[in-house]
């Protein structure tokens, strides 16, 4: 969502997220855009798709999006990201239902409009904020979130600070501010909470929930991350072993000539890190590029959302120095066990591959 | 004849077992990927099943304004229900028209429906949230008549009336109401086809699987979380098809270089009577052992890494909600995939093993 407004989201005190308190934001001056917002979880054709109630003079400002077809106003109306409408096929005039999102409900929801912007709400259906109560079973003033843009946040934390409002606040240069409120809750207790089914939810339920279920799927991807490598390292680890296994000899030679161990080392490294630094490189961009070329027919969706195949320079990095770490702590290994050998052993030929037990021994037994 | 076959087939080498290593850690990656996607929809669906469930809606494909279920079908159905009819349509009074839901609910127990709202043949009933607006655009009071476009039929001077004296908490207060056969006048197709079953409790099976139902899930967060989980499960079932591969490149090379190295050994077995097929079996037998046992190990580590990754993610402050169970299905699919794999790639070498004695210089001197 937009990188640079400021998220209220509702404390471990008293309700705060509410009419009252985006009314009295939208009237001070340093406020430059103002949107409340309710957020909903449901599915659409049997899809998973977040519906997000808003006013949507101020959520459109918020996000930067331009109209793509049909009305972007009006007291009640579905805005489709423009991700969303592709993905269903949804125009403007269309019907369709939506089931509620926390209670028990039918609705149904014509599309007004669709929008483009380059956050996640491209992905999303913009309703009025009733039908986002409707949904959602929220009460009549409360809202989920206030996003706020402002450029004086410290003038937000302390209206906020004198409103007596019980709310934690994040955003550009703020990880979590929590105001008139208890930090949220221990993430590990919450997550007890809801594994067992015992103690009750918080009152900041909402954002814990959502962050737990982030860190879960963060979880599996590092963890799918975590088995690649080990797989990774095992095949760089066996194709060094048997290039390096030719050149066992060669160290005996050098050592017998008075080659030292940091030298071998060195000189081990010198040929390493470039051609690992290079093949991690080519691996990385192969990957990237192959992404790019079946983005168009393999997009992957997940929780609604799709995942879009962008250049970060820190996971190609990090990708890149994964695979240079592995060469090389693979290398400096196989040079530790030649170095264990005595140089007449190393120089000494021998079969390479172990003779097999002779068939008359197999078949003898 | 199986015994000798085994004991050839199961000699490791120094190569075969580098190999049903990687075979090993190829499907660590499977099942550690299956594990840890599995333990995140079980983790969700969790609290997922702790929400309280709504009233069961039965639908026919995924969206309920495309659903028809056949009218006449429904009296077979033992059980108390609502028969549902929505369509999208317009509503004319005063000095404008609102786009409108036009539904019709008839009450069925014991097979016989009962439409019994509004009176009227040609009456329709403006819920409260509906009325409101219509007064809002008129800025006047509703007028005693208006006019109804559904499917494309224009019904004038329809006599208005009171809302329903009752409202299921399922549905907002925005609908038109008409009487069922009024909607099947205006279009005996869409108009006297039913859109959704409305039930208290589920209905049997057999029911639900002759008329072709689906049920909808009226609670969309539930919905939404299962449905989402399928995605993330969706893509990681493709890398099964790429572990496969992997396998089976694995064999086909480990095999090929078996029987290039034993081109002697097999020209024995021939001389001493064994068949081409008992030949190409030894090969075959060792492509599946080799991948079997890669297979049984890398499911071994799999799971284990799974569960370093849960149990280790907390202390690096990602408390999740993956809940592993134990990964049958993940361990079925990679036995399955490395025993296909084995098949495929080792029939090849096999096929080469079992006539290399015909072919010239097949005995190396």
């Amino acid at each position: 969502m937009a990188g640079d407004a400021y998220t209220i989201t509702q404390g471990s005190g008293p309700l705060s997220i509410n009419v009252s308190l985006a009314a009295n934001i939208t009237k001070r001056s340093w406020a430059v855009t103002v949107s409340p917002e309710i957020l909903g979880l449901t599915t659409l054709a049997g899809d998973p798709v977040v519906v997000r109630a808003v006013d949507h003079d101020a959520f459109l400002r918020l996000e930067n999006a331009s109209p793509v077809s049909g009305s972007m106003g009006g007291d009640e109306f579905g805005l489709a990201g423009e991700n969303l409408a592709l993905r269903f096929g949804l125009a403007t005039g269309d019907t369709v239902t939506l089931a509620g999102a926390y209670a028990p409900r039918i609705a149904f929801v014509r599309i007004t409009g669709i929008f483009r912007t380059q956050s996640a709400a491209n992905d999303e259906l913009l309703v009025n904020i009733g039908m986002g109560r409707f949904l959602t079973g929220l009460g009549p003033l409360t809202y989920h979130t206030i996003r706020v843009r402002t450029a004086n946040p410290s003038a937000l934390l302390s209206f906020l600070e004198g409103f007596g409002a019980s709310v934690h606040v994040t955003g550009p240069g703020i990880v979590r501010l929590d105001i008139h409120s208890d930090p949220p809750n221990d993430e590990r207790l919450a997550n007890l909470i809801l594994r067992t089914g015992f103690g009750g939810a918080p009152r900041d339920y909402l954002a814990t929930a959502v962050g737990e279920a982030t860190t879960s799927v963060r979880v599996v991807a590092y963890g799918i991350a975590v088995l690649l490598g080990i797989l990774v390292a095992f095949g760089v680890h066996a194709v060094q072993a048997r290039a390096f296994a030719d050149r066992v000899a060669a160290v005996g030679v050098l050592r017998a000539v008075g080659a030292s161990n940091g030298w071998m080392r060195r000189r081990l490294l010198t040929e390493t890190i470039p051609f690992s630094f290079l093949s991690g490189t080519i691996g990385a961009a192969i990957g990237f590029f192959a992404g790019i070329f079946l983005e168009p027919d393999l997009s992957l969706v997940v929780f609604g959302h799709q995942v879009p195949i962008d250049f970060d320079v820190a996971a190609f990095a990090l990708i890149v120095l994964v695979l240079v770490a592995i060469s090389v702590g693979s290398a400096l290994a196989l040079l530790n066990a030649a170095l264990r050998l005595r140089p007449t052993e190393s120089i000494r030929e021998e079969q390479a591959v172990e003779s097999p037990r002779s068939l008359e021994v197999v078949l003898r037994d | 004849m199986a015994r000798p076959i085994l004991r050839l087939a199961t000699r490791f080498t120094r190569r075969t077992r580098a190999t049903a290593w990687a075979i090993a850690f190829a499907c660590m990656v499977l099942v550690g990927a299956l594990s840890l996607a599995d333990g995140f929809a079980n983790g969700i669906g969790t609290v997922a099943d702790r929400i309280g469930s709504g009233p069961a809606v039965y639908i026919r494909g995924p969206e309920l304004l495309k659903s028809e279920i056949d009218a006449n079908a429904l009296a077979t159905i033992p059980d108390d229900f609502v028969a549902l009819r929505a369509h999208p349509g317009e509503f004319e009074v005063g000095r404008g028209s609102l786009p409108v839901i036009v539904v019709a609910l008839v009450d069925y127990r014991a097979g016989t429906g009962t439409n019994s709202f509004p009176v009227g043949a040609r009456d329709v009933s403006l819920d409260v949230g509906l009325r409101e607006r219509l007064e809002e655009m008129n800025e006047a009071p509703l007028g005693p008549s208006g006019n109804l476009t559904v499917f494309g039929v224009r019904l004038t001077d329809l006599p208005i009336v009171p809302p329903p004296p009752t409202r299921s908490f399922l549905f907002p207060d925005t609908w038109a109401y008409v009487r069922a056969d009024l909607l099947a006048a205006m279009d005996p197709v869409h108009g006297g086809s039913v859109q959704a079953i409305l039930s208290n409790a589920s209905l049997d099976s057999s029911i639900v699987q002759r008329l072709g139902l689906t049920r909808l899930e009226t609670i969309g967060a539930i919905a939404f979380v299962r449905t989402g989980t399928a995605q993330v499960q969706a893509p990681l079932r493709l890398l099964a098809l790429v572990i496969g591969l992997v396998i089976a490149l694995l064999v086909y090379a480990a095999t090929s270089l078996e029987v290039h190295a034993r081109a002697r050994e097999i020209a024995t077995l021939r001389s001493l009577g064994a068949s081409p097929a008992t030949v190409a079996a030894v090969y075959e037998a060792q492509a599946l052992v080799l991948s079997l046992t890669g297979a049984l190990l890398g499911t071994a580590l799999g799971i284990v890494m799974a569960h370093a990754v849960v149990s280790f993610a907390p202390l690096l402050g990602l408390p999740n909600l993956v809940i592993l169970g134990p990964p049958f299905g993940a361990i079925g699919l990679t036995v399955v995939v490395a025993l296909v794999a084995a098949v495929a790639a080792g029939f090849v070498p096999s096929r080469r093993a079992a006539i290399l004695v015909r072919s010239k210089g097949a005995i190396p001197s």
